[in-house]
């Protein structure tokens, strides 16, 4: 069964409010519409989904952001990815995964950070697979009482510099 | 539509609402069609938070409730009999008390827990619409006492405590949501009622309990904790009663109370079936998602011996006799078991005061100068120097300076040594460009007394400088906490060991120089003080005798026994320096075996389309990449180092044999080390650890490095025989997969990387 990936199509309400159905069933975090629309209206370009030749709806879904950080760095962000049960272990959430850091990466970011349940070892596994490193843990992070891990690829050179170093001094007496 | 129509009409709000619909249509007429409004200063974090009307997982208006629950009466007696009224009160205070336990020990929310009791709900509702300091608006009015005046007390006492933990939290030490969670859905927990009140209060219903209900052990001793939790009020530091010595007997009494009530099985929820409820997230502003309510499981008065038990510990740092037994109290009293969060928050405050005191003995600036005293500073050129110096001069005040930047790192430095296990780790990350600044400019401060002769040889080439070599040493621990820490949570990936494990080797061979530098100093000065009595001896009778003999007994008298001190503290330091280093050497040694049997690599599964192996160390090496002194090795030495470690043909075998005799000689050391640490620690009187106050939970630290000593031994024994035989790399790699192994009762910080056979 073939598996195509597109960007997220803004205007289809439909499909959106599938994409939202998909996340919802998936995550530990309950998500309310504002979130998804913080994420869908602003960037949709680093939204990807996935469809089977056969479904109308999209059966995995990637929902990415990205903005500067500490007003050094262009930092991407990966917020929600899920697939649909049935759909799975056939390396749709890679590929989804793949789209976004690749678009990423071509808009200028210097990094993709994440975060995600120290207990989710397949969530670790597949992100982990990119390149992606552990930077710290969080203490009881998620509503479900779980610790997290804050996973970040570096994609530049500017994201292995501490953001005091790379402030110009007009930044610093601006910030 | 017409379900909220229908929602609102149920909540019975109307007369809180304001018709905003016509100003809302003004509004939205000039919004863009897809675009996100949103003040700037709201961002995702914010956005995570927010609710959604009408979606049952984000709007507690949905929530459904069972007829016991819609149908509890706060203002009724419950049970038919005496005995059954008595059973029920029991039940609920019960509850309460191990919600309690649920909300700090499990970390559990307030509407969750506490705040689910009907009782709970319905007082502090009332209180909260009219705040009466005497209770008389807000007690239960059952017209029985049993619920009137004790359950109401009980519900008083538990709310009071409440309180308690609400103004702990708000000195900003623990976290909101992750350290604990102090959402009160906008009820006022006795801001305006006095502690005595309360008591008092509560001693009437524990009378009333003891004359009318003298079969009602259980309640009596309820009744008694909650006494003993509200007392624990006086502990604030902001109470008067901070100067005073504690009043521990609270403490006691509670573990007591605590120890008895575990005896008795926990009630069947059935007794008191709809007294506890979700309903309140239905009825009251909640900012949060709906949740289940949390029930007990029966072994939370275990939770409250433990609060006494961490809160007795954190308290008795107020024992220590020198800075350094604070300094040791603060390193090991949260580190190999996180205490109970009240604990945590507690010990900061109650260290570094509000008054500007530590312990209310010393002020900040003289606790930041016997830091630097019982280390390296005592009888050094500059410690004379001030001693001469008027109080307004340039270099005294340049000084005090100095020491007030000192008492900011240290206290950011307490802080940190009380925080949960992951912002531990954090916190070191934070002070690493602090101690790396002072550093700095101490070092110039120095440099510049060194050019007005005010200068320590430490021999004919090098100055021994005390401040900087004192600042150095706390960024060095910082550092290689820093870097251990990230074992204990987990942070790295087996192929990342190599370049962490041989950083920390790095950094604590410059650790152990710089303790050779103090200890080698201190041998200097405590010399130089015996060799007067040499000069006394050969002095004659007279004026210039008796002055040396003077100075000689003054000496002997104030500087000797600090310098003593220092020096046994540096010698064991050094041997725990000694034990990371040689630790952290082993786990090089071991993985670069496995890496020469091609079992390993030290690059990660990078994406080469993505980033690189070098971009990947460089960020995990970024708090580390600005530090100037140790300078952080390029990526290219750490690739060179790996090389160095690695084994390859010819004479493959004997090379590994060599390698892991050697890793086996470092651990027998590492092992006669630790024993002699422990041997000190358990010594009657002062130990050179200095860990009086923490010996147990310094042993168990040092009981922890031996066990990973043993479990590296073993494994380099089970490596040798595994990949020793000869066997091919491919065969190798196709038999075995690599693992991290935390051997039982072993040191977080030393993972083991041990060989599995990979299931066909």
């Amino acid at each position: 069964m073939g598996i195509t990936y597109r960007p997220l199509d803004i205007s289809n309400r439909e499909e959106l409010k599938h994409v939202q159905r998909v996340i919802d069933a998936d995550l530990s975090e309950p998500y309310s519409v504002y979130v998804y629309s913080y994420f869908f209206n602003q960037w949709p370009e680093v939204c990807f989904l996935a469809f089977s030749e056969n479904e109308k709806n999209p059966v995995g879904c990637v929902v990415c952001k990205y903005e500067t950080h500490r007003g050094t760095r262009l930092r991407g962000y990966i917020g929600m990815l899920a697939v649909e049960h049935k759909f799975r272990r056939r390396g749709i959430a890679k590929n989804l995964v793949a789209l976004a850091i690749e678009k990423m990466r071509k808009l200028g970011c210097d990094e993709v950070m994440l975060e995600t349940e120290v207990e989710n070892t397949t969530a670790l596994s597949l992100y982990e697979g990119f390149g992606f490193i552990r930077l710290k843990r969080m203490f009881r992070y998620y509503l479900n009482q779980g610790d997290a891990f804050k996973l970040i690829l570096p994609l530049s050179e500017k994201s292995c510099t501490r953001t005091t170093f790379l402030l110009q001094p007009e930044t610093t007496f601006a910030e | 539509m017409e379900a909220l129509k229908a929602q609102l009409a149920h909540l019975s709000i109307a007369h809180d609402l304001v018709d905003v619909t016509a100003e809302f249509r003004e509004l939205a007429r000039g919004m863009k069609p897809e675009s996100v409004i949103k003040a700037p200063s709201f961002d995702l974090f914010e956005g995570t938070h927010s609710l959604e009307i009408d979606n049952v997982k984000l709007d507690s208006s949905l929530l459904v409730l069972t007829h016991n629950e819609e149908g509890f009466d706060c203002t009724a007696t419950h049970g038919d009999t005496e005995e059954e009224k008595a059973e029920f009160v029991t039940a609920v205070v019960d509850r309460l008390c191990r919600s309690i336990v649920l909300w700090l020990n499990e970390f559990q929310t307030l509407p969750t827990t506490l705040l689910s009791c009907r009782y709970v709900e319905q007082m502090m509702c009332r209180f909260t619409e009219d705040p009466c300091s005497d209770f008389s608006t807000y007690m239960l009015e059952t017209g029985h006492d049993l619920f009137d005046q004790v359950l109401s007390s009980c519900v008083i006492g538990t709310c009071y405590f409440v309180k308690l933990v609400q103004k702990l939290f708000r000195a900003g030490v623990v976290f909101e949501e992750e350290d604990l969670n102090c959402n009160t859905m906008g009820l006022n927990m006795l801001s305006n009622v006095q502690l005595e009140t309360v008591v008092a209060h509560l001693d009437l219903s524990q009378q009333l309990v003891k004359k009318s209900y003298p079969n009602s052990r259980q309640l009596a001793l309820l009744v008694d904790l909650l006494t003993q939790l509200v007392e624990l009020h006086k502990f604030l530091p902001t109470a008067d009663e901070i100067s005073a010595p504690l009043d521990l007997q609270p403490l006691h009494t509670l573990t007591s109370c605590a120890e008895q009530l575990q005896t008795f099985e926990i009630n069947s929820n059935e007794i008191y079936r709809g007294a506890f409820s979700a309903g309140i997230q239905k009825r009251l502003s909640n900012q949060f998602p709906p949740r289940d309510i949390v029930s007990p499981r029966g072994s939370e008065y275990k939770g409250f011996i433990e609060m006494a038990r961490d809160l007795l510990l954190v308290i008795s740092v107020e024992k220590a006799r020198t800075i350094t037994e604070i300094a040791q109290f603060s390193r090991f009293f949260n580190r190999t078991k996180q205490r109970h969060v009240l604990a945590r928050a507690f010990f900061p405050l109650y260290l570094m005061r509000d008054d500007q005191t530590v312990l209310n003995q010393y002020t900040f600036n003289d606790f930041s100068l016997l830091h630097l005293t019982e280390f390296s500073f005592c009888s050094t050129s500059l410690s004379k120097a001030l001693d001469q110096e008027p109080d307004e001069s340039i270099l005294r005040q340049k000084f005090e300076d100095f020491l007030q930047e000192i008492s900011s790192i240290l206290f950011e430095w307490y802080q940190t040594t009380s925080q949960n296990h992951c912002r531990y780790r954090q916190g070191y990350n934070r002070q690493l460009l602090l101690w790396d600044s002072l550093q700095a400019q101490i070092e110039t401060y120095e440099l510049e007394l060194e050019g007005q002769g005010v200068r320590d040889e430490l021999d004919k080439e090098n100055s021994f400088m005390p401040l900087t070599t004192w600042v150095f040493y706390m960024k060095l621990r910082a550092m290689s906490d820093f870097v251990l820490k990230g074992f204990e949570l987990d942070i790295y990936k087996p192929w990342e060991f190599f370049s962490m494990f041989w950083y920390n080797y790095y950094l604590s061979q410059h650790l152990e120089n710089n303790l050779n530098r103090v200890s080698k100093s201190l041998d200097a000065k405590m010399n130089s003080i015996s060799s007067l009595n040499k000069k006394l001896k050969k002095l004659k009778a007279g004026e210039k005798k008796e002055k040396l003999r003077e100075a000689y007994r003054s000496l002997m008298g104030s500087e000797m026994p600090v310098l003593t001190k220092a020096k046994d503290f540096v010698e064991y330091s050094s041997l725990d320096c000694i034990v990371m280093k040689n630790l952290s050497l082993v786990e090089v040694c071991q993985f670069a075996i496995l890496k020469s049997c091609g079992l390993i690599d030290s690059k990660g599964p990078i994406s080469a389309a993505f980033s690189s192996p070098e971009w990947v160390h460089r960020l995990r090496f970024k708090t580390f990449a600005s530090i100037g002194v140790p300078e952080l090795p390029s990526y290219t030495l750490f690739q060179q180092s790996l090389q160095e470690f690695l084994i390859a043909e010819p004479m493959f075998g004997s090379k590994l044999t060599r390698s892991i005799n050697f890793m086996l000689e470092e651990l027998e050391k590492v092992k006669e080390f630790l024993t002699s640490i422990m041997q000190d620690i358990k010594t009657e009187g002062d130990a050179a650890a200095a860990t009086q106050l923490v010996l147990n939970e310094s042993l168990d630290y040092y009981h922890g490095l031996y066990r990973s000593a043993e479990a590296l031994m073993i494994n380099a024994r089970t490596l040798r025989t595994k990949v020793g035989g000869g066997a091919p790399r491919k065969e190798l790699v196709e038999k075995y997969t690599v693992e991290v192994s935390r051997p039982q009762g072993g040191s977080p910080y030393f993972p083991v990387l041990i060989l599995k056979t990979k299931s066909t």
